[in-house]
């Protein structure tokens, strides 16, 4: 099996280095799939993926010519997204949105244990509720919270004095808990508030 | 430690678990983080049947409109330059000589500096010939054929010739009645179609004059002048001293020397751009001798009033000179 694996691998890496455009479709076919959920896995974000995807795919075309026939598709996709992958996981790890999120998530399924919540459907009630804040409280805690900067970078990024932003910070932080806390999901415990 | 990751990726990690990942996370390396994605990307069974095959397609097209066009333009681009050029090349061997037979012809075409009455008009021809026009007058040349073998011109009218020396081209003018011929000099053509002479006046230098009537040669020295009898073709050669008196009409004078009033209430009409009807018995005959201002009008006009008791009425540009009563 593998080694029908491997002739097929073999025959689709010599037509690709050839510029057979039909070699390239199918080893897109054969990889895309699997190259989106990994990345999904990842970068937690289907837009980002898909452009991992996208970036992956042109650039093997582009680099065609310099593929060593003896590779496998599989580790060569993965040598070309490593990039990328890292520097999401990264910053996702470290990310205080994800780590509500992982709290949130964790609250649920002590609760109920079948109850999972996805990433993307947390990010969508946190914006949602982010939406009913007056704006400058939303962008606020926008630059505070999920981009993380610090006091003094926001209030540059605002034109506001330090002191503004923190209170802007400390009422919206408050006003969001009010919202989510209406919420089927009612665990919050945003640790966005020290 | 790969289950970290794994719960991480599928979203199965407790607070406590994110806080131990994020520590390990940020103390490796990025070969470090790779060697461990790589394993689980070959070898873990990946769950692809969520994926959505829309949304594949969807990032295929995007892929393809950079991969395919790239592909593309150079095949494509290969074809259409050949195809182009056979189409093009008689195109542009056809536009050319069209073109080319245009450039021709607007270059065979005759440049012609005119004045109108009262107006003047200076002229550098290419060779570096400079004319004077008076009013009136009109000069015409060929451009394409000028300065080759030789430069001619037609006129009609009054100009002051400053030819430049080339005795390999001699210089021709065209007028009715008379052909000149230079070879680098200056002079005074004065030449109408109405008029029943034409007199070329020679500062300096030297030009053959040709009757065309009767075909007769004179060549001028400086200080001569031919008079042309248009209706014999004869041709009077006159010595004058004063000649520069002739070419006055550059410096701004109108110099009359026994000259038939008739023919200076002409000038006089030419030069100013008006016109004049004079009510007398006889004067228009009478011979004039005089230097009247070829700029002001008024002044021309009192010493015609004081040389034969008439009165002058203005309207517009229209001027009746009568006789004075009393």
């Amino acid at each position: 099996m593998n080694d029908t694996l491997n002739s097929l691998e073999q025959e689709l890496i010599r037509g690709l280095k050839k510029g057979d455009l039909k070699a390239f479709d199918r080893i897109y076919k054969m990889y895309s799939s699997r190259l989106y959920a990994y990345s999904v896995q990842f970068t937690k974000s289907p837009e980002d993926s898909e452009e991992i995807v996208q970036d992956v795919f042109v650039r093997l075309w582009t680099n065609r010519e310099n593929i060593r026939q003896e590779e496998t598709l599989r580790s060569l996709l993965f040598i070309m997204a490593k990039h990328y992958l890292i520097n999401a996981y990264r910053k996702k790890v470290n990310s205080l949105v994800f780590e509500e999120y992982v709290n949130c998530q964790e609250a649920i399924s002590e609760d109920n244990g079948n109850q999972h919540l996805e990433y993307e459907e947390f990010i969508l009630l946190l914006q949602r509720a982010m939406n009913k804040l007056p704006s400058t409280q939303q962008k606020v805690i926008e630059l505070s919270k999920i981009k993380q900067l610090s006091n003094k970078e926001v209030a540059e990024e605002l034109f506001l004095s330090e002191q503004t932003v923190k209170n802007q910070l400390s009422l919206g932080l408050k006003a969001l808990m009010k919202e989510l806390n209406r919420l089927p999901i009612s665990l919050w415990m945003l640790f966005f508030i020290n | 430690m790969n289950s970290l990751q794994q719960k991480y990726r599928n979203d199965e990690l407790t607070a406590k678990e994110l806080q131990k990942l994020r520590v390990k996370v940020n103390s490796m390396s990025n070969d470090e983080i790779a060697k461990e994605m790589f394993e689980s990307w070959m070898n873990e069974d990946l769950d692809v049947s969520k994926v959505s095959q829309e949304q594949m397609c969807r990032v295929k097209e995007r892929i393809d409109s950079v991969v395919a066009t790239k592909h593309f333009s150079y095949t494509l681009l290969y074809k259409i330059a050949k195809i182009a050029a056979a189409v093009l090349l008689p195109v542009f061997i056809i536009s050319t000589f069209y073109l080319y037979k245009e450039n021709n012809e607007l270059v065979s075409e005759e440049m012609v500096v005119s004045t109108g009455k009262g107006e003047r008009a200076s002229i550098t021809l290419p060779d570096g010939t400079k004319v004077m026009l008076n009013s009136e007058s009109r000069l015409g040349y060929t451009p394409k054929v000028y300065n080759k073998e030789k430069r001619e011109i037609n006129f009609d009218g009054e100009g002051y010739f400053q030819v430049s020396k080339d005795k390999k081209c001699p210089f021709l003018i065209d007028a009715v009645g008379l052909q000149v011929k230079v070879l680098g000099t200056t002079f005074n053509l004065s030449v109408c179609k109405h008029d029943s002479t034409a007199e070329l006046d020679l500062e300096e230098g030297s030009v053959l004059f040709t009757s065309l009537r009767t075909g007769a040669n004179v060549v001028l020295k400086p200080n001569q002048r031919a008079v042309l009898n248009q209706s014999t073709g004869k041709i009077s050669l006159v010595t004058d001293k004063d000649i520069q008196n002739i070419s006055a009409w550059v410096r701004g004078d109108l110099i009359f020397h026994n000259t038939e009033l008739v023919n200076v209430i002409h000038t006089i009409e030419n030069n100013y751009g008006v016109h004049i009807k004079v009510k007398c018995n006889n004067c228009l005959s009478d011979l004039f001798t005089g230097t009247l201002s070829n700029t002001d009008l008024n002044q021309v006009l009192e010493v015609l009033e004081k040389s034969y008791h008439l009165k002058a009425r203005k309207n517009g540009n229209n001027i009746i000179l009568e006789l004075k009563i009393n």
